[in-house]
């Protein structure tokens, strides 16, 4: 084969190619090694984004501002993290500089790209990610195993309507079309199948169960 | 959460009480939520976030969203604005509202058609590219008592799942990989796919492009015809898959470009492809395949633009 590979940058179309992973920094003081506060936050990001990604897609409809919320609420986090009780998980905290950024951009989007928000709703949300945050697992992937495993009790309209909806992103109208039922029908298949996801997350997670009885 | 020791639904279904204000079914905005419909609405869309959020969940897309954030962390200067004079902030806060309006232009994504327009149009240039192409098979039916492909030397000819191929538009392409007993090289002049070995373990083959699939099924492995043309991946994109831009890459120039098949589409094998686009050179350097193989399993197939090369224009026709 030929050779005289061009360099235009293709490396970077893999995000792995580009890694810059958790390095300590070699250099030593007074015997302890050094450690960039970058790095723990790394951590901190790694472990939370999930979590904030969901909680941010609750409210926007458009995924790009939502992924640029995200990576603003984050960049928030960093700037303010002498402001950051170190007794209190970081989770909380960095989802409710989340939630003001979701009102800010309510106030200056127009409200049809915002879900309906105001600090009871965005409340509620984030009690219901306390108690997602208390299911088995220990990374965000891991905890959504519960849901997957939750999606396979669906009944079976249910789980068809919510997977051409939310993994083919089909309309109501078209999941109508596509079953051969009414519009009407389509939106009761999925507030009910994700009423019924809710309820089986809710007995995954008993422990903190008493707390919203 | 709600208690499950209640019943599912004690005064009447929800969804038919409170089925109006759920906004995340309506294109448009609900004014306002009743107080005694907030708890409801707040489970819906708690679980709307979720289901959401299954999606992009990939190895690649959450290290690209942790390496966005972390590329703006570092580049946040190490002085702290407090130790900045006043009018020093005061002209820098000036200076970025005069400049931020156009960095914030600049920063608009480009749409998901318009990239995929353009990275077609790069495709169909007059250029050699070569990609590393990467197969990976998720689910393979058990096939008990099924007939082993009629390969040539058995498993001494099964394929390998990553290849290096070179591509010119004219559906002119070069794959080589490595067999057992030495390299294999698969090109296409646009009109006849060849197939050569070193050492010449495997008989020559030259079969017409209408039946090289059933060349590429013999070999056994996972090679298709179809996603050998990248560039018609690329140019039908727009037939029959929804288009959406979803995101930065690394917070640079890359921008990912989701695409998800209609239910109308053609193409019932792919179900959905994933780019990402250099919004600088419009070349697509990435891109990402999931659809179905020909046994009916799960397949994943990625192909990585590793650069433009300089072929001979004979480089793609049948070898003497």
């Amino acid at each position: 084969m030929a050779t005289g590979l061009r360099d235009d940058g293709a490396r970077r179309a893999d995000p792995l190619h580009t890694g810059q992973g958790l390095r300590p920094r070699p250099a030593l003081v007074g015997q302890s090694p050094v450690v960039d506060a970058r790095d723990f936050f790394e951590i901190l990001v790694r472990e939370h984004m999930g979590g904030v990604r969901a909680f941010v897609l609750c409210s926007l409809r458009d995924p790009v501002a939502a992924e640029d919320l995200v990576q603003e609420a984050f960049l928030v986090a960093w700037k303010n993290l002498d402001r950051y009780d170190r007794q209190l998980p970081f989770g909380p905290w960095v989802r409710g500089i989340a939630a003001k950024l979701v009102l800010n951009h309510r106030r200056k989007q127009a409200r049809s790209k915002v879900l309906y928000c105001d600090e009871e709703t965005l409340h509620l949300l984030d009690r219901n990610f306390e108690v997602f945050d208390a299911l088995q697992g220990q990374t965000f992937d891991e905890k959504m195993n519960v849901l997957r495993d939750c999606l396979t009790r669906l009944s079976g309209s249910q789980r068809e309507a919510i997977r051409l909806h939310y993994e083919h992103g089909l309309h109501c109208k078209e999941i109508a079309l596509r079953l051969g039922i009414g519009f009407e029908a389509v939106k009761k298949h999925l507030q009910r199948g994700r009423a019924a996801l809710h309820r089986c997350l809710g007995r995954k997670a008993p422990t903190l169960i008493e707390d919203f009885a | 959460m709600n208690d499950p020791r209640k019943p599912d639904r004690p005064e009447g279904d929800p969804a038919d009480r409170f089925g109006e204000v759920d906004d995340t079914l309506r294109d448009d905005a609900v004014a306002q939520v009743p107080a005694e419909a907030r708890g409801w609405v707040a489970e819906q869309r708690f679980v709307h976030g979720l289901l959401r959020s299954l999606h992009g969940m990939d190895a690649a897309s959450n290290e690209a969203r942790v390496r966005a954030v972390m590329d703006a962390v570092r580049s946040e200067p190490a002085v702290r604005l407090r130790a900045v004079p006043r009018f020093v902030a005061a002209a820098a806060a000036v200076l970025l509202a005069v400049a931020g309006w156009w960095f914030l232009q600049g920063d608009r994504m480009p749409s998901a058609e318009a990239a995929v327009a353009r990275a077609a149009s790069v495709l169909g240039e007059e250029v050699d590219r070569r990609f590393l192409l990467r197969i990976e098979r998720r689910s393979e039916p058990a096939e008990p008592g099924a007939a082993r492909p009629p390969g040539i030397r058995g498993d001494a000819f099964r394929l390998p799942t990553a290849f290096e191929m070179t591509t010119r538009p004219g559906r002119r392409f070069l794959v080589t990989f490595d067999a057992v007993f030495g390299p294999i090289t698969c090109g296409c002049d646009g009109t006849t796919v060849w197939l050569r070995s070193e050492g010449g373990f495997v008989p020559p083959r030259d079969v017409p492009l209408a039946e090289a699939d059933a060349l590429l099924a013999r070999l056994g492995g996972p090679l298709e015809l179809g996603y050998l043309d990248i560039l018609g991946i690329v140019q039908r994109l727009p037939e029959g898959f929804e288009l959406a831009s979803t995101g930065r890459v690394g917070g640079g120039s890359l921008v990912r470009i989701e695409a998800t098949r209609m239910p109308e589409s053609m193409q019932k094998s792919i179900q959905g492809v994933v780019l990402h686009c250099d919004e600088d050179s419009g070349m697509v350097t990435w891109i990402e395949v999931q659809c179905t193989g020909r046994k009916g399993e799960s397949m994943r197939i990625t192909m990585e633009y590793q650069g433009a090369v300089e072929l001979p224009a004979s480089a793609y026709s049948i070898p003497n």
